[in-house]
């Protein structure tokens, strides 16, 4: 973004005619729902990812929260869309999680396995581009290792920006107990991210 | 010579970094940050994490994903889950009714029971039975009707105040057909009590077995408007 002397974050941005087609998506237009979703898909694969720590459970949470997302579109009652879409996928996401916990043995993410699903953002860029991407991976590496209840917490409230109560009300606990999960969670990062403090350009 | 004042918890501080103490609290936060390097760099961390956090990429799907539902498929799997929600808590209800009525019911067979090895009086229950109607030899069924609502009417008829729970219920088990005695095997004054707390059981497994595996198809995220 110009003016900038970091690059932007890869954050989705708004579509230029979103709120049209909002409107048409609402009123039961296939196509118009299928370009909103096409347009954040990767913003809701990426909370997935991050909230299950698997690839595969990531993708099938991202087609749940699609097909919910469909459902509940005609009674979509405005707001910023993107936040909409990301609230009913963390609650797919959260229903895999909970899911995968009653059945620890069967389909608990594997920290092994997961180490290979993360993303790899190192591309032939410029210096500061690798070493924010290195910044990122080292982020997301540290977010996985976090207790489920904290990443969860620090995932949707400082990833993804949503506010306690929402955490509370996706997570079903407290707002106390999420102020608290937020809290030990950043402070654990602190210190799983000692290492490369470097990064931070501090 | 004075010590340095002990360090905040780091929980406290993260709660200072938030915004989240007021008053006193925060107070004694701000004076210990104005005279300690360490708490300060780690209040500074905090937020430079956040910003950090705060500009984590978004991440391409390894594989194409479905952005529309096939025509049907989602308004198929809508109305199933709002019928298993729907009728959960009916079902719940009436489950644990039974299993309730029927506990009472058996406990109240294996009093009666009791009653009867301390104080054998076979033949005016008996009588009672019959004065109300029921046939002797009858099926389990009769037994459920006499031993609840009748309880205290058979015992006006027959003149026993002091046991009328055992006297219809005593009735209940001569029901059988089985000439219940001072002996009579328990089961013969249980009557169909069981049938009822299986029942009860059976529908609250059955109910919440449905809402288990229907409710898991439907992501619970009814609540995209929070």
């Amino acid at each position: 973004m110009p003016g900038l002397d970091r690059p932007a974050p890869a954050r989705t941005a708004p579509l230029p005619d979103e709120q049209a087609l909002v409107s048409r998506a609402a009123a039961g237009d296939r196509v118009a729902f299928g370009q909103l979703v096409e347009h954040y898909q990767s913003a809701c694969y990426g909370l997935a990812w991050r909230l299950l720590g698997n690839a595969d459970q990531a993708a099938d949470a991202t087609q749940d929260a699609f097909v919910h997302a469909y459902d509940a579109m005609r009674g979509y009652r405005g707001g910023v869309f993107r936040s909409w879409l990301l609230r009913i996928t963390a609650n797919a996401s959260y229903d895999i999680l909970r899911r995968a916990q009653r059945r620890p043995v069967a389909s608990l993410p594997d920290p092994e396995l997961g180490e290979r699903d993360l993303p790899d953002p190192a591309a032939p860029n410029p210096l500061a581009e690798a070493s924010r991407g290195e910044l990122h991976r080292h982020l997301d590496a540290a977010l996985r290792s976090l207790p489920h209840d904290q990443r969860t917490a620090v995932v949707l409230s400082d990833v993804y920006g949503m506010d306690y109560g929402e955490v509370a009300r996706i997570t079903k606990v407290p707002v106390g107990t999420i102020k608290s999960r937020i809290h030990r969670g950043r402070l654990r990062l602190r210190e799983l991210l000692e290492p490369h403090r470097e990064l931070f350009g501090g | 010579m004075t010590m340095p004042p002990p360090h905040p918890d780091d929980e406290l501080l993260a709660s200072f970094q938030d915004g989240d103490l007021a008053g006193a609290a925060a107070g004694g936060v701000r004076d210990h940050l104005s005279a300690c390097q360490r708490c300060t760099a780690v209040i500074e961390e905090l937020g430079t994490l956040r910003i950090a956090l705060a500009e984590l990429p978004d991440i391409a799907p390894p594989r194409p994903l479905r952005l529309i539902p096939p025509v049907g498929e989602a308004h198929a799997r809508q109305p199933m889950g709002l019928v298993v929600r729907r009728l959960f808590a009916p079902l719940m209800a009436v489950g644990i009714l039974l299993a309730v009525v029927g506990g009472v019911g058996v406990a109240g067979g294996l009093a009666v029971g009791s009653l009867e090895s301390a104080a054998p009086a076979r033949d005016t229950a008996a009588d009672a039975f019959q004065t109300l109607g029921g046939e002797p030899g009858g099926p389990a069924g009769p037994t459920v009707g006499a031993a609840v609502p009748s309880s205290a009417g058979g015992a006006t008829r027959e003149s026993r105040p002091a046991s009328p729970g055992a006297d219809a219920l005593g009735a209940g088990g001569r029901a059988t057909g089985a000439g219940a005695g001072a002996g009579a095997p328990r089961a013969e004054r249980v009557g169909a009590w069981p049938i009822l707390i299986v029942l009860g059981v059976a529908l609250l497994i059955g109910a919440a077995g449905l809402r288990a595996t229907l409710g898991r198809r439907r992501p619970s995220s009814s609540r995209p408007d929070g």
